[in-house]
């Protein structure tokens, strides 16, 4: 580990207090001010977006008070930046913020308050650059019946400022935004500019040299965190639309670094192995894919998962041996829905369809004796084998280029269903090292056929 | 590659560089060894331990057939009553950071992994650990390795006559991971583990499959697909594709799956050495299924497909008097030789597209889908035979829907 120097970024706070009716004013004792801040951050995914909020005491004396912010080489959106003043000993009054001109990333509100008092204030912004991730292990049993599924969550801090200590909740939903909160934050100026012809965009060349500045920052060293006993608690709970994890205590995460956490562990998650053929989007190969689902019988279901990657073992002995059975990522989980995690082609698992026969029947001739429609009518079969050493649950998927069409005489064990006008799928399940087949008849009406419903004499 | 040197972590400001076979880094650092961070105070220095490392134990390579080796080393890492800081870093190597895992294989009350920490622009994580108690506790760290692979390449020798064949598999190990492994268990597969030392850059076949007298059996199989109709008047006729199907089951000697790998095959020469045959990809053949390799192409087998007939019936017209639909009554003629002087057994596969019923195929044969007929045809030895395939088209389309006289494939 190498030591390193922070010099690109800091977030400062100052409070200079002009009183302007007094000629003389007190200082402000910093050490006071951070000994008493706490910062929470609420960290939105995928939306690149952190609502920071930092809390502090601040002694105001009597008259106009100035609190001086800045944030040079941070990600910080300015134009989300708010003073509120939370409780004070004495009536205060934010009369206003500015962005001085001579001074960049600089903002300053002037607080006028009628006594000298304590005022606690909570400072509250965006940013961009934190960013946090679920994904998930899954250790299949050695009977392959069941996974052992953990939640991660990782923390991810590219925002140019460390946070210290804060209190850290995250936000699985999609909330609606007009701009990028790293746009607003590369802006040169904070709520941009009149457009005046012929002046070459600065903005671009600002981002730039902004980005130079926090690629090039040495990394800052991890942070002492606080001891514990046990992995952090993920209290999840319900808002509107979205859903919140906070993290229990408070995570130091200084810029740079991840931090990883298990969200939760549901030891014996009942898992079914789904072979899936479906030419239309794995070609002619089975793919296996692992089926579990969001409920409590599955020691789950208390709360949906957000989307992230799987990475699936297979527990092989009772020792910790495994073996790397596949990967996938899976979209948002709601409770009580099936998930399934795509693990790749299993050639032991073959589907076979084929044209058993095919026939043109039902022509139709219209008044001038042309041909105008016909049925075209195939046997299907498919020879389904399944070599491995577990029962298979294959699902077969059709595509039907054209709706106008009927299935009947259907044979073999499973089920039939039709998902839509132009797909249908059968299920079947297939002990190890066994081989079955099922067959069916489908009747496509061409031309005026398509208008007729029902069967006309052959011609 | 440059020469490869490793650091161990021994002190804060003391660090020594160490030339090291193995180039992951696993050291250990108690949970005040938190004073090379600047921003601490110094008295938190003082209360840095020396670091442990962790000695090195069994090493298990899981290849299962995919492109990404799963590495499991087990450790024993020495744990001071609290929480323990662990760093993970390598180097030249290339391992998934998200794919790191460490098991603790102890009970979650005495020891819990609590978090995992990783710095930007390193390969390095660490582990925060609590553990109850001082203790030594055995870990298994697994992590997905990049650059390590196994490849299956088979060698069958087929004896004098064409009746049994030897087939040996090896398992090819290549290295190119960046990292090398001394005495590690390399798993294969259910019931196939060996331990092997498998240096970077080394390339290693171990032998894992040795069959004797597997019986086989020699075809030839002309496809009309890929086979000229007649190849004399064909500048580049390839002869008849010719090899060996092998039954895989354990009446035959085998009865496991067979893993996808190259084969080369060689033929005893009867008191004269070998010849090498040809050679052929093996696909993935489960238990219970045939395999076929190809070892080359027979110019000694010959087959001539001639259309001798054809009539149209059932024709139907419009009010203008233009064909809308008929019938096609068609004889093809295979005209077949064998110039050796060996019996040989022929596979003939043909097709006939559309809406179609036979009339007099000539020959028994499987069909095997809607247009394609399989013929198992015995040559004695200087035969030739000639069989005629009478059959009919029915219901061919012109003009709008003459598309439809091919049979689309699928649903």
């Amino acid at each position: 580990m190498q030591h390193a120097k922070r010099c690109s970024t800091h977030l400062v706070l100052l409070v200079l207090i002009l009183a302007y009716a007094l000629p003389a004013r007190a200082g402000i004792d910093l050490m006071v001010l951070s000994a008493s801040r706490k910062i929470q951050t609420t960290i939105y995914n995928p939306a690149d977006l952190t609502l920071v909020t930092d809390s502090r005491i601040l002694p105001l004396d009597k008259g106009m008070n100035q609190i001086r912010f800045s944030w040079a080489n941070t990600r910080i959106d300015p134009t989300s930046l708010v003073l509120a003043v939370t409780d004070a000993s004495g009536p205060v009054t934010i009369e206003q913020m500015r962005f001085p001109p001579d001074t960049k990333n600089l903002a300053i509100w002037h607080v006028h308050a009628q006594t000298p008092c304590r005022a606690g204030i909570e400072i509250s912004y965006f940013t961009a650059g934190i960013s946090w991730e679920s994904y998930y292990t899954a250790i299949l049993s050695p009977d392959k019946s069941h996974i052992r599924l953990t939640g991660h969550v990782r923390l991810q801090n590219r925002s140019g400022e460390d946070y210290d200590n804060a209190t850290t909740r995250l936000v699985i939903g999609k909330i609606h935004l007009l701009d990028r909160i790293a746009k607003l934050a590369e802006q040169p100026h904070p709520h941009g500019r009149p457009e005046i012809g012929g002046f070459a965009d600065q903005g671009q060349d600002a981002y730039a040299r902004g980005k130079v500045l926090l690629e090039t920052a040495p990394a800052m060293a991890m942070q002492k965190s606080m001891p514990a006993e046990a992995p952090k608690n993920i209290e999840k709970t319900k808002l509107s639309e979205y859903f919140l994890y906070t993290i229990e205590g408070t995570q130091s995460i200084a810029h740079g670094w991840s931090r990883q956490l298990v969200s939760f562990d549901a030891p014996a998650v009942p898992v079914t192995h789904i072979f899936v053929f479906d030419d239309r989007r794995f070609g002619t190969q089975t793919v296996q894919m692992l089926s579990f689902t969001n409920d409590t019988a599955s020691d789950l279901g208390k709360f949906p998962l957000p989307g992230g990657r799987f990475q699936v073992f297979h527990a092989i002995d009772q020792n910790g041996g495994m073996i790397f059975a596949g990967q996938d990522t899976a979209d948002y989980i709601p409770v009580e829905k099936q998930a399934r995690l795509t693990l790749g082609p299993d050639p032991r698992v073959k589907v076979a369809p084929k044209i058993l026969t095919y026939a043109k029947t039902n022509l139709q001739f219209n008044d001038q004796g042309n041909l105008s429609g016909f049925d075209d009518v195939r046997t299907m079969a498919m020879d389904i084998s399944n070599a491995s050493d577990l029962p298979a649950d294959v699902e077969i998927t059709r595509h039907m280029p054209d709706p106008d069409f009927t299935i009947t005489d259907i044979t073999g064990p499973g089920r039939f269903e039709k998902i839509d006008q132009n797909r249908f799928t059968f299920f079947v399940t297939l002990a190890p090292g066994t081989t079955t087949s099922i067959s069916y008849t489908i009747t496509t009406r061409k031309g005026d056929r398509k208008w007729q419903q029902s069967p006309v004499p052959s011609s | 590659m440059a020469a490869v040197t490793c650091s161990i972590l021994l002190r804060p400001g003391l660090q020594k560089a160490l030339p090291l076979k193995a180039l992951l880094v696993l050291y250990l650092v108690l949970i005040m060894a938190l004073g090379y961070i600047p921003a601490l105070p110094q008295t938190a220095v003082a209360r840095t331990q020396v670091a442990t490392l962790p000695l090195e134990g069994k090493v298990f390579i899981r290849l299962a057939g995919r492109n990404t080796a799963l590495v499991q080393e087990e450790r024993v890492l020495t744990l001071a009553a609290g929480i323990n800081k662990i760093a993970f870093s390598w180097q030249n190597v290339h391992i998934d950071p998200d794919a790191i895992y460490l098991d603790t294989l102890a009970d979650p009350d005495d020891i819990t992994l609590l978090s995992v920490d990783r710095p930007p622009n390193e390969s390095a994580l660490v582990w925060e650990i609590y553990s109850r108690t001082d203790t030594e506790q055995p870990v298994v760290i697994s992590y997905l390795l990049a650059g390590l692979d196994d490849l299956i390449t088979y060698t069958a020798l087929a004896d004098a006559k064409e009746k049994t064949l030897d087939l040996d598999a090896r398992l090819i190990l290549r290295n190119f991971s960046g990292e090398t492994f001394a005495n590690a268990a390399f798993w294969l597969a259910p019931g196939t583990v060996f331990k092997t030392d498998l240096q970077h850059l080394e390339t290693r076949q171990v032998l894992f499959l040795e069959q004797k007298n597997l019986p086989i059996t020699k075809t030839y199989d002309w496809d009309e697909k890929t086979m000229p109709g007649d190849p004399e008047n064909h500048p580049d006729a390839p002869g008849i594709p010719t090899g060996y199907k092998i039954k895989n089951s354990s009446e035959s000697g085998l009865g496991f799956d067979l893993l996808p790998g190259k084969a080369r095959i060689f033929q005893e020469n009867e008191g004269a050495g070998t010849i090498f045959s040809g050679e052929d990809m093996v696909p993935f053949v489960p238990d219970g299924d045939t395999a076929f390799l190809k070892i080359g192409n027979s110019r000694d087998i010959l087959v001539f497909k001639r259309r001798i007939h054809s009539e149209q019936t059932q024709i139907r017209r419009n009010e203008k008097g233009d064909i809308q639909v008929f019938d096609e009554k068609i004889t093809d003629r295979f005209i077949l030789e064998n110039t050796t002087s060996a019996p040989v057994i022929l596979t003939l596969t043909d097709r006939i597209d559309g809406h179609w019923e036979p009339v007099d195929m000539g020959h028994a044969y499987t069909q095997t889908d809607h247009q394609t007929l399989v013929f198992d045809i015995h040559l004695g030895a200087k035969e030739k035979k000639t069989i005629d395939l009478t059959y009919r088209v029915l219901n061919i389309f012109t003009g709008t829907f003459a598309g439809y006289n091919r049979v689309a494939p699928g649903n």
